[in-house]
């Protein structure tokens, strides 16, 4: 089967190298409107894209065959609009409608490609990047790429630890199968809102123990007590695994509950207090004026770490954030100047918090059933929950990325 | 003809037509469904089962832009089953 399509289509693989590398092409993107106003594929750069619902181009009365009808339309209205020079990707929202519409640009003479399983398989798709690969010590980047969502694994020996796992939660589970790693703590730097955690389920599923600060198991907005088996983190508190070390550090702002992780004195795990390009946004929990003061006070916290000190964020906004080397990480000296939150959190309180108030993207409202999900205070079946977590993350500020104004509303 | 209305009991509304478009994907379902509608008469209603989980968001939006009103939805296992009420005079698409 994969055989007959090659040539004609890309995997999620493909996509996300060419997205990586900043290759240029155009996107043909057939979904509804509202699917597309909520996310649409986003490179290191950004890509030509056009939104055709594909209702628009079908011609009901006049072709019997689809893909007769597309290409009707399309060499009517987009013939002459859309590039020769470059590739065309057709997307949809499964892959099947996008299939039609670039065998209709092929017919058209265009150099044209289906997104195999359409936006659903992006939003899906999982990366694997080493940070650290030596007999001592491992550390890999596990990324959702279209979400923007980060987490780690840490292994010494066969011990593991994993931080922040995200929800397909098999990848980490076969990730241990594959490499005889035995998955020995689960850590949640926070309750997450805009994507629901794999945490508990990956616990329920090695029988490792799930730590979350007692903090982030009170749902913010409704205030109830989560319904999920945690173990209490606290400040300062260490964990071994094998010869290494991890110590929890409570940076509240984000969440009330927030915490980074610092591995060996040297790697940080930072969650969502600094990320690579931006910092964390404090409003999630509905209470951003209260808790940027602590906000910035974590961050100052962080700022004393020294230069060497390696960041891994929970989230990116960007691809541009990525470093050629394929990870989303970096030195905290570095990010002193290039981080524009971070910079203002090295100034004075009142600055901080007046600019970090201007920079609030919009809040959308699944975010708030996320953390209900998150505090197993609702249950969701797959469908839900992919559609509860639709799109890319907005857990940054927005200012650092010149968007602030459109993503006020 | 007297205009179907939806259901309140919990009854399925009686089809004029039934419509199968198990194992068809996107767009077939709805481009199937448009094209029965066509030939039923203002105020008759068509069932249309499908298989592909799509047909939901499609159909809805479909049903919006087209003004075929989409009465009920059922879940039967993989099933959708969707009862869609013939406007008096439909949007043309595009």
């Amino acid at each position: 089967m994969a055989n007959q399509k090659e040539g004609t289509e890309w995997g999620v693989e493909a996509l996300h190298a060419r997205l990586e590398t900043g290759d240029e092409f155009f996107v043909f993107d057939v979904r509804n409107e509202d699917e597309f106003e909520a996310w649409q594929i986003e490179g290191r750069r950004p890509l030509p894209t056009v939104n055709v619902p594909y209702y628009e181009m079908l011609e009901v009365d006049e072709f019997d065959d689809v893909v007769d009808s597309f290409k009707a339309f399309l060499g009517q209205k987009w013939a002459e609009k859309l590039p020769r020079d470059k590739a065309i990707l057709a997307v949809c929202a499964k892959g099947d409608t996008s299939e039609f519409v670039a065998e209709a640009l092929r017919r058209l003479e265009f150099e044209a490609f289906n997104l195999a399983g359409g936006t659903a398989a992006w939003g899906d798709h999982y990366a694997i990047r080493p940070v650290v690969e030596s007999e001592e010590l491992t550390i890999l980047q596990v990324s959702r790429p279209a979400r923007g969502c980060l987490s780690y694994v840490v292994a010494s020996g066969e011990r593991v630890v994993v931080i922040d796992p995200l929800r397909h939660i098999d990848h980490y589970l076969e990730l241990a199968r594959e490499r005889g790693w035995k998955i020995e703590l689960v850590l949640d730097t926070h309750g997450h809102a805009d994507h629901i955690s794999g945490g508990p389920a990956l616990a329920a599923a090695t029988g490792a123990p799930y730590h979350l600060h007692p903090y982030d198991g009170i749902h913010p907005i409704d205030v109830l007590p989560a319904r999920i088996d945690y173990a209490y983190l606290r400040d300062g508190q260490t964990f071994e695994i094998g010869r290494h070390r991890v110590t929890a550090v409570h940076v509240p702002g984000h969440t009330l509950g927030n915490m980074a992780f610092l591995l060996d004195e040297r790697y940080l795990f930072t969650g969502d207090s600094i990320f690579i390009e931006s910092i964390s946004r404090p409003d999630l929990g509905g209470h951003g004026d209260t808790w940027a003061p602590i906000h910035f006070a974590s961050l100052r916290r962080l700022l004393e770490l020294p230069d060497d000190t390696l960041v891994m964020p929970g989230h990116f906004a960007s691809l541009a954030e990525e470093g050629d080397n394929g990870l989303f990480a970096a030195q905290l000296g570095g990010l002193r100047q290039r981080n524009g939150g971070l910079a203002m959190a090295a100034g004075g309180e009142e600055e901080f918090v007046a600019y970090i108030l201007a920079s609030l993207p919009k809040f959308p409202d699944e975010y708030i059933e996320i953390k209900r999900v998150n505090a197993g205070l609702v249950e969701v079946k797959e469908a839900k929950a992919s559609e509860l977590e639709l799109g890319k993350n907005i857990c940054a500020l927005a200012q650092a990325y010149g968007d602030g104004e459109s993503g006020a509303n | 003809m007297e205009r179907a209305a939806p259901t309140e009991d919990g009854s399925s509304p009686n089809p004029a037509r039934e419509l199968d478009c198990r194992g068809l994907y996107c767009p077939l379902p709805v481009l199937r469904t448009e094209r029965a509608l066509a030939g039923l008469a203002a105020g008759e209603v068509l069932k249309v089962v499908a298989t592909d989980p799509v047909a939901e968001l499609d159909m809805a939006v479909f049903s919006q832009r087209s003004g075929h009103e989409l009465l009920r939805l059922e879940r039967r296992g993989e099933e959708l089953v969707f009862y869609l009420c013939r406007a008096e005079s439909a949007a043309t698409p595009g």
